[in-house]
């Protein structure tokens, strides 16, 4: 539940104080940080998780499955959506 | 920023089979959940200095709101059909297709919730997906157009698909963009745990 503190904290002080440039820049820095830390961590766990080495091949294969179907289905969804909500604007627009 | 996911995984796998054996998980437990909270903080300060999100919404027009739940709607359903097929539980795909993109969140949510098998998952699925929509971009784009590939980018629209979206779709496309990305990235802590207790 601290991300969703650390969420909620980062937007009010965004939405409520104007930060200058150089705050910001560091905002940046530290997303980068904090993200290549988490993510060395993370590899840390799967790394000194023998179950997870000897699984790599096939969760890598389920993975792969479920990022295609999750690409495809928003990207054909998205495509749909667009195109509806143009006819439906077209049909009521004033001739 | 694809060579920082690698080579930052690659070098934490490196490094916990290397010293395997002296890890405490309980410290990258801790660890997980510092520099998590740290992140959000960070990229909920990216997202409250973009200005006046309600007042943007509302230029960008209708398609603003509807483009990311319908995302988010055919992403859940064809992840959690997805991952019947390949023998997780629906409800285990679908909250593993409801991180969006966003692979560091939803690992580590899953992780937690589920264990380090979904976690990974999760983690693997997701930078496909980042990777894939970015690969992807340039014929999404010829084939319907700026929607459909802001759709494919899920939550990353906002940050890391950002400029190939502009690239193809053009500048038009930047705000409508930015703010699928921020609606869905606001959605991920809420959707994974969900879907992922069904």
């Amino acid at each position: 539940m601290y991300y969703l503190l650390g969420l909620s904290l980062g937007l009010a002080l965004g939405w409520f104080v104007a930060l200058p440039p150089a705050a910001l820049r560091a905002n940046t820095a530290l997303i980068r940080y904090s993200l290549g830390f988490l993510l060395v961590v993370m590899g840390m766990r799967i790394g000194s998780d023998p179950r997870i080495l000897q699984q790599l091949g096939t969760l890598g294969a389920t993975s792969f499955a479920l990022a295609v179907a999750g690409l495809t289905g928003s990207t054909v969804a998205g495509h749909l959506a667009a195109r509806t909500l143009e006819s439906w604007k077209a049909r009521r627009a004033p001739r | 920023m694809t060579r920082l996911i690698v080579f930052s995984v690659v070098a934490g796998i490196v490094l916990g089979y290397g010293t395997r054996d002296a890890l405490n998980p309980e410290v990258l437990e801790s660890l997980v959940v510092i520099a998590l909270a740290v992140l959000c903080f960070g990229i909920g300060l990216d997202l409250g200095q973009s200005g006046n999100l309600l007042g943007q919404l509302k230029e960008a027009g209708s398609l603003s709101l509807l483009l990311p739940l319908v995302t988010a709607v055919s992403s859940i359903v064809a992840t959690g059909i997805a991952g019947s097929l390949v023998g997780l539980t629906a409800g285990s795909g679908a909250a593993v297709g409801a991180g969006f993109g966003w692979y560091s969140l939803s690992a580590v949510l899953l992780t937690q919730l589920q264990g380090p098998e979904l976690g990974t998952i999760a983690f693997i699925t997701n930078v496909t997906r980042e990777l894939l929509a970015v690969v992807l971009a340039p014929f999404i784009a010829r084939w319907s157009g700026g929607p459909a590939v802001i759709a494919a980018a899920g939550a990353t629209s906002m940050d890391v698909a950002l400029p190939v979206i502009i690239r193809v779709a053009g500048n038009q496309a930047a705000l409508l963009a930015f703010l699928h990305g921020v609606i869905l990235s606001l959605l991920v802590p809420l959707l994974v745990p969900l879907l992922a207790g069904l």
